[in-house]
């Protein structure tokens, strides 16, 4: 944890509360650029609702609300004079399940810079996404195809190509993987390998392999509570706190 | 004793069906027998006008003489209270549909959808009243030539008569798009305008159309409103604010007029009703394909 690392993204104190009920409780985290974090924990225990307050989407939640600090390259992601949209600009998002939109896969990838007015030529901007993605070859004959023809692991690597295509700084992942089969899922993981050259990259994960596997660094949370957090290696072989260790070593089975 | 009581279940699951059957039946029995006397009627008015002359006629005069038996200026009266209405109504109510469904806050719906449903309750009387008492007055305040009964009025009112179901149909179409693919949407950096104009409404199309479909089928049945404002002129016009008739309003004035049956004018009423029978099934199949062909591409 004390190499060169710069971070990009950062949660102070962070309390979420949905009606009130805190799901998210004083969590501190460090998102480190060019990294993978993987944000491991118990069903209920708050990580798409942490994972979505880095590029705002629980705005679209009435009953929302939230203390502490987001900062992104240091300055307040929630300051009155930060544009949403402009933030999701640059911090992305791939769901957990599949949601291409209804149209053509070209149209797909296309949508998002189109909408933003990105410069540059669109026929390279998608198959350059869709090759970073591992689906060019798939679907290069049939781009004017509808999405929903594809298969559930197409349709999400449809999905990152389409994050992709955005050119974001930061990609968040919530169970991206748990709608696929484990082929598809092997080709997701070996994706994220090559993705972090280029991107941040933070995974919320039910499957503890995948977060040893491809994680840079992890963080355990349980009940809203960040309990640990630290380099991947280290978090699995030598947690310093004893819940982590029931949790992993039960996980792992 | 367990087996009796399953046989027992059977008997009334056999008398269940039995009866949903006759409900079924009965309700198949009365549309045949309507169209059967539509039929009957309608052939024997042909007997006496010719077609062409009904379709392509320029006049409708079945009362007076001399007469005329001329579809074209009902057609175009109740052609002007749809386009007319449809102008006011399904702008106006898929926009509020657009705002129900991704701008207004929770609070703001719960106030909002109940007053569409009391809009909705009102009856048509009312809103002829309504016609004559104020929209006349200032249509007849901006363009001086209108006229008393005028068709601009009642387009206006049978409008605000179908926005209400315009609305609200178009809002169930709007939420019934899954909350994920706007997600998606918002997380590539668009607005919320972005996402519902070119995510929401492009998926909600077919529920829209089927809403659009409706009220235009509620503008061309609708009678009552529009003989109180529109009056009762079979006109051959577009223009707006002189008096006109519809088809239904023409039905309704002869019905309770007192004409004998088996005459030529009590005939009429049966030749109008085929017609207008034959544009609201041409304009419900047409829906139901439309429909099919935008469901195959968004499923
Ligand atoms: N839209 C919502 N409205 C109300 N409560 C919510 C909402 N979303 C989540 N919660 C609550 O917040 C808590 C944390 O939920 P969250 O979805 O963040 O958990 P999670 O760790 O992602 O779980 P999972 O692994 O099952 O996806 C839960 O108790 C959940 O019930
Ligand atoms: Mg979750």
């Amino acid at each position: 944890m004390n190499q060169v690392n710069s971070t990009i993204l950062e949660t102070r104190d962070v309390y979420i509360k949905y009606a009130g009920e805190a799901a998210v409780k004083g969590v501190t985290l460090p998102i480190y650029e060019k990294k993978i974090t993987a944000i491991i924990g118990p069903s209920g225990c708050g990580k798409s609702t942490l994972l979505r307050s880095l590029n705002r989407m629980n705005d679209f939640i009435d009953m929302v609300t939230q203390e502490g600090e987001i900062l992104y390259r240091g300055t307040d992601l929630y300051a009155p004079e930060v544009d949403p949209v402009e933030a999701r600009l640059r911090i992305g998002m791939v769901f957990q399940r599949p949601n291409p939109f209804p149209k053509s896969i070209y149209r797909n990838v296309a949508w998002g810079p189109t909408i933003n007015g990105l410069e540059g030529d669109m026929n390279l901007r998608v198959e350059r996404a869709l090759k970073q993605a591992a689906l060019w070859e798939e679907v290069k004959d049939r781009l004017d195809d509808s999405a929903l023809n594809l298969s559930g692991g197409q349709q999400q690597r449809l999905c990152i190509a389409r994050a992709l295509a955005m050119e974001p700084e930061v990609i968040l992942m919530d169970e991206p993987c748990s709608a696929l089969d484990p082929v598809s899922t092997a080709r997701i993981e070996d994706l994220l390998f090559e993705l972090k050259e280029n991107y941040t990259i933070v995974i919320v994960t039910h499957n503890m392999q995948q977060a040893s596997r491809v994680s840079d660094y992890t963080a355990f949370m349980e009940s809203g509570i960040l309990i640990e957090y630290g380099d991947t290696e280290q978090v699995f072989t030598r947690p310093a706190q004893k819940r982590t260790e029931e949790y992993v070593t039960g996980r792992f089975g | 004793m367990s087996v009796l009581a399953t046989s027992r279940n059977r008997w009334g699951e056999y008398l269940l069906g039995k009866l949903f059957f006759f409900c079924a039946f009965i309700s198949v029995i009365t549309t045949v027998t309507v169209i059967a006397i539509l039929a009957v009627e309608t052939f024997g008015f042909f007997q006496e006008v010719s077609v062409s002359e009904f379709l392509f006629g320029t006049e409708w005069r079945p009362l007076l003489h001399p007469k005329a038996y001329g579809i074209l200026p009902l057609l175009a009266g109740t052609m002007l209270i749809v386009v007319g209405s449809s102008l006011v109504a399904l702008p106006i109510g898929l926009a509020c549909a657009v705002y129900l469904s991704e701008y207004a806050s929770e609070k703001a719906r719960n106030i909002i959808k109940p007053v569409l449903e009391v809009l909705a309750g009102i009856p048509t009387v009312v809103y002829g009243y309504f016609a004559l008492t104020f929209v006349t007055p200032v249509i007849r305040g901006m363009f001086e030539s209108t006229q008393v009964f005028n068709a601009a009025s009642a387009a206006i009112v049978v409008g605000i008569m179908v926005l209400p179901m315009v609305a609200s149909l178009c809002d169930d179409a709007l939420r019934s798009v899954p909350a994920s693919l706007r997600e998606g949407a918002y997380s590539l950096g668009a607005t919320s305008f972005e996402v519902s104009a070119r995510i929401v409404l492009p998926a909600a199309l077919s529920g829209i159309f089927a809403a659009f479909v409706l009220a235009v089928s509620r503008a061309i049945g609708e009678t009552m409103a529009v003989t109180l404002a529109a009056g009762a002129t079979p006109n051959l016009t577009l223009n707006p604010l002189e008096s006109i008739q519809t088809m239904t309003a023409y039905i309704v004035q002869v019905s309770l007029g007192d004409t004998p049956s088996g005459t030529l004018t009590y005939k009429t009423l049966f030749a109008v009703a085929s017609l207008l029978f034959g544009i609201t099934l041409l304009m419900n199949l047409l829906a139901n394909h439309v429909m099919r062909k935008y469901q195959e591409v968004y499923e």
